[in-house]
């Protein structure tokens, strides 16, 4: 008895399973996948951006009716410009007047300055949560990276859409 | 003297110590791979010079005619039509080398593919050049930053 109970309470050394098989299935099966992803991959991953234009020879259609009337992007040299005008809603404002005003932001090191310009843009959408059109008036000597910049920064801060249509305009 | 003893389970540690790591790499590069995945043409790769400007926009780039715009020349379905530089300068507005072509042309997206240092000077001209010729749909071209 004293035998048997020694046996049941021995303890079996226990078996340690080989990681190895497992492991090795999982990398031959990355070096498949691997030069298969980079031989088929593109170094360049495109984007679209569109823009609004109006019709040659006509503007584009009117937008409803909000508290800012009027609201452009002016890229000038060292600084970023954004004029807004905003309707008066005082008693004895007349029909269609508005308190024009804009905002100076200076470039960083010949850049511009794309967290204030957001700021701003945060500012005013804030006043008119309807309004998805503003205009950008590039300088001419602009440079395309810096205009589609610009137009990232317009469309979309960290905390979510800002102004949706972006019209490329005439430089000023 | 007295031997060393390897004990036998320091084999089998050894080789998974080994392997852990790399399969780690292996799988952060195929995540990285993954997430840049694109199979989109590159564009200019014969041109070493040509760069898209980035961003931070994600939208596909859909079907059409491309009009790419270099320090060089500007090029219609990669055939090269004018100088840059000489439209640079000119007050002109229209590219006629540009607009007889697009006025010919069957009206679709149109996608300006041009350099990222380029000035807008000569971009609005291409822009008001194709909108002369009947193009509505233009869309520029830009690469994303998540490219490798």
């Amino acid at each position: 008895m004293s035998l048997l109970r020694s046996r049941r309470l021995r303890r079996r050394p226990v078996e340690e399973s080989d990681p190895r098989p497992g492991l090795l299935s999982i990398i031959s099966l990355l070096l498949l996948l691997l030069p298969f992803l980079l031989l088929t991959t593109s170094p360049q991953k495109l984007a679209a951006l569109s823009f609004r234009l109006p019709p040659a020879g006509e503007g584009l259609p009117p937008l409803p009716k909000g508290t800012i009337e009027e609201l452009w992007v002016q890229v000038e040299p060292g600084a970023v410009v954004i004029h807004k005008a905003i309707r008066r809603s005082d008693v004895d404002a007349g029909q269609g007047e508005a308190d024009w005003t804009q905002s100076r932001i200076t470039t960083i090191d010949g850049q511009p300055d794309l967290r204030s310009i957001q700021r701003s843009l945060r500012e005013i959408k804030q006043l008119d949560p309807v309004r998805e059109r503003i205009r950008l008036h590039p300088a001419a000597e602009t440079t395309a990276a810096e205009v589609v910049t610009l137009m990232d920064a317009m469309r979309a801060d960290a905390i979510g859409e800002l102004f949706g249509q972006v019209v490329l305009a005439a430089s000023k | 003297m007295k031997r060393i003893r390897i004990p036998s389970h320091s084999k089998s540690q050894l080789s998974r110590s080994a392997l852990t790591p790399m399969v780690d790499v292996f799988t952060l590069l195929l995540v990285a791979l993954l997430a840049s995945y694109s199979t989109d043409e590159p564009v200019r790769q014969s041109d070493r010079g040509f760069a898209l400007p980035r961003t931070n926009a994600t939208a596909a780039v859909s079907a059409g005619t491309t009009l790419d715009l270099t320090d060089d020349g500007i090029y219609l379905e990669d055939q090269r039509l004018a100088a840059s530089a000489y439209y640079l300068q000119e007050d002109q507005d229209l590219i006629k080398e540009v607009y007889w072509p697009l006025l010919q042309m069957e009206k679709g997206a149109l996608l300006i593919r041009s350099d990222e240092n380029i000035a807008y000077r000569l971009l609005e001209k291409l822009i008001f050049t194709a909108q002369e010729a009947g193009w509505e749909s233009i869309s520029l071209v830009a690469q994303t930053k998540s490219s490798l």
